[in-house]
């Protein structure tokens, strides 16, 4: 078998609108992006950016009631997008797997944990009953739980938060999936715990050349585990590039005030801080031109009226920004109508 | 920094009793000093809220003293506390479940100056808009309006101003910013400062992130399991850590900066249960340095660099090194 070269993931002006009592809520806004195989994107924003919206929208893990969607998202080329709850459901699992911030609430309270991963393997690899302990077992022993067999017949209330987001990973990966969506998988996990858990994630990631999705708000974890990035403000993405490119050259203000008001181990003590003031904008009511135009330093007029498009840097291609304005000497070489 | 205004001493506090007594805090002491901001970082269940609220005395302690201010407060009776808690305030994780919803911004920050019957309405509700005013609420917008229409970072300023109002000398601060976002967190830190030098406040500051406890704090204390493992200036500490503790959480907390890379020194496992903490040294399990002598006697904090104490049979070796490792 030839290896496949196409993107798995294709996003094409996406957008997701929630009908809430106050009016139509837009909490993804025209995204499209692209994810080679084996490559990983790390979404980062604040809360009610949209980037857990956007994360369950490309799976197609959404309620139907209550959420209109335009544009489309296809993963290994079949649509997403719009197709039935009952189809995604031969996806789930086999193609994609989700790994959720909290997972208390994503594991049942009243199964053991063993049988939580069988379950899946019994599905959608038609395994028998005692092959999928058996597997469930030997997944445990690979998400590095310390004796795997007490720990299967375990609930997971027996469990501490950092060996729950393990067997969740267990879940995750039960039927080798190609692609990972990991939504604040750490967060309110232990420094120590975090970093275990991130260790783990990327270790399996290079084993079974996993594709992944890391939502976070933590600008440091994307720093050290994801090879792109995607900066999202009130639905919008406003800067995308490669890892290393976005923090060594920032083009959005909105990304360097991030920056900038996180505080930072390696600075001294007392550092002032340099905060964004304000607050991010209403998407019931968004305001016209750049969202950010509202809290941010270099806006003009132009900014308040016309909304920037996310266009490509002259000083790399694989930078993206929408500002009319970019930081760091960055330049829009031409409008992307076409993402990739 | 001239004298202690809060000293604790050997501060031990128990959950439930007998079999199931767990030690939650086990021997704890530290100073903190006149204008200073202490800093305590630790895992979840170390025990660093607990100490927090045994100060305050919400905390019954089981042994050992809190003195404020030159008085001991482990053995005030409950409505003697009451009096000399508006001098001690505490402020919160979730600022929008530390407010009363069903009252109105200005009663809220009116309330301390009500129950210490201080001034009439008009010089109140005077001290009330300053106040507001102080930590960024416009009074006359947000005076008649209720908790939920407010955001997390507002509720947190109008929970600093209800804090603030009744002139407060020591203020507790229980995860205050874990909350919310960045953004938000870097007004809410910057304001927690200025208002610091303002107000000359004395901070505890309770936290589990390590960059925003070097941020705020002059010393830091490191807890794990109930006990202290190192106190020292942040900058010191962070640079030059003594604890193979804290060596192993400062390289496992992350930098928002590719080029730093990652550290391998990573911890196995998770902290043991409080309820049959090891003997000895309660980091000894997990820890790289661990010798017999661990297992058997336990260590005591002893200043090893000027102002910095360490609570380690072997501490690392005073050579600097770089977080990046």
């Amino acid at each position: 078998m030839a290896i496949d070269q196409s993107p798995i993931v294709v996003v094409d002006h996406l957008s997701t609108t929630f009908r809430t009592p106050r009016g139509p809520l837009k909490a993804v806004n025209d995204v499209s992006l692209t994810l080679e195989r084996g490559s990983s994107l790390g979404i980062v924003g604040e809360s009610g950016s949209g980037k857990t919206v956007l994360s369950r929208s490309i799976i197609g893990l959404l309620p139907t009631q209550n959420v209109t969607q335009t544009g489309t998202a296809t993963i290994n080329g079949s649509e997403i997008i719009g197709t039935r709850h009952k189809d995604l459901l031969k996806i789930w699992g086999s193609e994609v797997a989700m790994v959720f911030q909290d997972p208390m609430t994503a594991l049942t309270p009243t199964r053991r944990v063993g049988q939580q991963i069988a379950e899946s393997l019994r599905i959608n690899l038609k395994l028998s009953r005692k092959d999928a302990n058996l597997r469930a077992i030997e997944l445990l022993r690979q998400v590095g739980i310390p004796s795997p067999e007490r720990r299967a017949r375990a609930y997971p209330n027996q469990l501490s938060g950092g060996m729950r987001q393990r067997v969740m990973i267990a879940i995750a990966i039960a039927c080798g999936p190609e692609f990972l969506v990991a939504d604040e998988p750490t967060t309110g996990l232990d420094v120590t715990v975090q970093a275990q858990v991130l260790d783990l994630i990327t270790e399996l990631r290079a084993k079974s050349n996993l594709t992944m999705i890391l939502v976070t708000h933590d600008l440091g974890v994307v720093a050290t585990r994801t090879d792109n990035v995607a900066v999202m403000y009130a639905g919008r993405i406003v800067e995308q590039a490669p890892t290393a490119s976005l923090f060594a050259r920032v083009a959005m203000p909105y990304t360097k005030g991030l920056l900038d008001s996180t505080p930072r181990i390696d600075a001294p003590s007392h550092t002032r801080l340099s905060s964004i003031e304000g607050r991010p904008p209403d998407l019931v009511n968004p305001p016209e031109g750049c969202a950010f135009a509202p809290r941010c330093t270099y806006a003009t007029d132009e900014c308040r009226t016309v909304r920037p498009e996310l266009v490509r840097s002259t000083l790399d291609a694989n930078h993206l920004f929408a500002c009319h304005h970019p930081l760091n000497g960055h330049q829009a070489s031409s409008s992307l109508t076409e993402n990739k | 920094m001239t004298k202690p205004l809060l000293s604790v001493n050997n501060l031990v506090v128990t959950y439930g009793a007998r079999k199931h007594a767990v030690q939650a805090v086990a021997g704890v002491s530290f100073e903190i000093f006149e204008g200073e901001t202490l800093g305590l970082v630790g895992e979840s269940g170390c025990g660093k809220s607990t100490t927090g609220r045994a100060i305050l005395q919400l905390e019954k302690v089981t042994s050992g003293s809190v003195t404020f201010d030159g008085e001991e407060l482990t053995s005030l009776s409950p409505g003697e506390m009451r009096t000399r808690r508006r001098k001690l305030q505490m402020l919160f994780q979730d600022p929008i479940s530390s407010l009363n919803p069903r009252r109105k911004i200005k009663h809220i920050v009116a309330e301390p100056l009500i129950i210490w019957k201080e001034g009439d309405d008009e010089s109140r509700s005077h001290l009330v808009d300053q106040m507001l005013l102080e930590v960024g609420i416009d009074p006359h917008l947000a005076g008649e309006r209720y908790p939920r229409e407010f955001s997390g970072g507002q509720c947190q300023r109008i929970s600093i101003a209800r804090s603030l109002v009744a002139n407060p000398r020591l203020l507790v601060c229980d995860e205050m910013v874990s909350a919310l976002d960045v953004s938000v967190q870097a007004q809410i830190i910057n304001l927690l400062s200025d208002l610091k030098v303002k107000h000359n406040l004395t901070l505890l500051f309770i936290a589990h992130d390590l960059a925003v406890v070097k941020n705020v704090s002059d010393r830091v204390a490191v807890m794990y399991l109930g006990r202290l493992c190192e106190l020292g200036p942040s900058d010191d500490l962070y640079a030059h850590p003594l604890h193979p503790y804290t060596a192993a959480l400062l390289s496992a907390a992350v930098v928002p900066d590719p080029t730093v890379g990652l550290s391998h020194h990573t911890l196995e496992g998770e902290p043991p249960s409080p309820i049959n903490p090891p003997s000895g040294c309660r980091f000894r399990t997990r820890c790289p340095k661990a010798e017999a002598r661990c297992a058997e006697e336990v260590p005591e904090l002893r200043e090893v660099r000027p102002g910095h104490q360490v609570a380690c049979h072997f501490p690392l070796e005073a050579v600097p090194v770089s977080i990046q490792s």
